[in-house]
């Protein structure tokens, strides 16, 4: 099974097609999913096989945080990082309480991104 | 104040928030996608640095992306415009067609919304003399309940029928049936009560059909409960 370093699940097309090429540029795995129930199908059909989840709060068919909450479920242990325009101080509380570990604002820093990739990857999760 | 203008403050500053705070996720979306196209670019030019060939076609790629989105920017800051002059003045004679045009726009920069056609049959746009801002509330709150049905992949028709000399129907549906339980909602009801629309449900063949008169008894009587609150 190939390994993917990041997930990537946002339903914003472009914003998240530039992103995994600015990370395969990096020689990095990266795969997209657009919405959260995809997602959540392709987690269970891979388990274990993700170093990093970045998920957006937005997403057409299921609101972030239910996505995470799910997405722990089925994997306690991998790394989830909320990327977001909007979010709360509200929204990071309860992403923190639901078990993820960053809350980060778009853009992203793509060079902030790689650190944290590499440091979950000197640590296996599982 | 009358009930028709505290609805209108209370229901109204809500559904402003509502529609100002989807636009402004739509325009960091926008400069979110711009940044990341920047990034890439950067990256292209820090590989070309270090004696990589550099593809003529992903930069033309890049620079037709940014110039898109540019233009995404740019009509979404056309419709923000357009909202808000809706309440320039309260009560005034519209473009039925403009009207639903610009309020589908304004719900599909919600994530969960459908794909919506717009199917105008008559051709001309006819006038309603309403209040605008009313209007488009109440339509908006309608899309969403819909949205709540037929979900992201789902697709919703609007239609026009301006067979009757008083007024125009506006008819909507979907491809598949939708759930139409606790409709119309509170809100919903007062104020298509206020504007004097009339909204029926087509049970056997799932329709919403929401009568839109040219002039109704209702709008003429908020004209003037606006009138005398202007003036006190």
């Amino acid at each position: 099974m190939e390994h993917i370093d990041i997930l990537i699940i946002d339903d914003e097309e472009k914003f998240a097609a530039m992103l995994a090429r600015r990370i395969e540029l990096r020689e990095y795995h990266s795969k997209v999913c657009h919405d959260g129930k995809t997602a959540l199908q392709w987690i269970e059909k891979h388990l274990g096989s993700v170093s990093l989840i970045l998920l957006d709060l937005q997403l057409p068919d299921m609101y972030g945080t239910q996505v995470l909450e799910d997405i722990k479920k089925i994997h306690p242990t991998v790394p989830v990082a909320i990327m977001t325009g909007h979010g709360s101080e509200k929204d990071k509380k309860e992403c923190e309480r639901l078990g993820a570990f960053k809350f980060m604002y778009k853009p992203i820093n793509i060079d902030s991104l790689m650190t944290i990739l590499e440091h979950i990857k000197e640590v296996p999760n599982d | 104040m009358n009930n028709a203008t505290n609805f209108i403050s209370i229901e109204g500053l809500k559904f402003f928030g509502k529609v100002n705070a989807s636009i402004s996720h739509e325009i960091k979306n926008i400069l979110a996608i711009i940044s990341e196209t920047a990034g890439f670019l950067n990256d292209l030019t820090d590989l070309a640095k270090q004696g990589e060939d550099l593809k003529l076609s992903l930069l033309e790629n890049c620079t037709e992306s940014i110039a898109e989105d540019i233009q995404r920017g740019f009509d979404t800051i056309k419709q923000m415009n357009q909202f808000a002059h809706s309440v320039d003045v309260p009560i005034k004679e519209i473009k039925i067609f403009e009207t639903v045009e610009l309020t589908v726009k304004l719900s599909n920069f919600l994530s969960f919304s459908s794909k919506v056609e717009i199917e105008n049959g008559d051709k001309e746009d006819k006038p309603v003399l309403t209040c605008p801002f009313l209007m488009e509330s109440l339509i908006y709150q309608i899309l969403l309940f819909v949205y709540e049905s037929t979900g992201p992949d789902g697709h919703v028709l609007i239609q026009f029928d301006s067979q009757k000399k008083d007024g125009t129907s506006l008819i909507i549906s979907t491809p598949t049936n939708f759930i139409l339980d606790g409709f119309p909602t509170p809100d919903i009801q007062r104020a298509a009560k206020f504007l004097g629309f009339e909204l029926n449900i087509n049970s056997s063949n799932q329709k919403l059909d929401i009568w839109v008169p040219y002039v109704s008894k209702e709008i003429v009587a908020l004209e003037k409960a606006l009138q005398i609150n202007s003036k006190s």
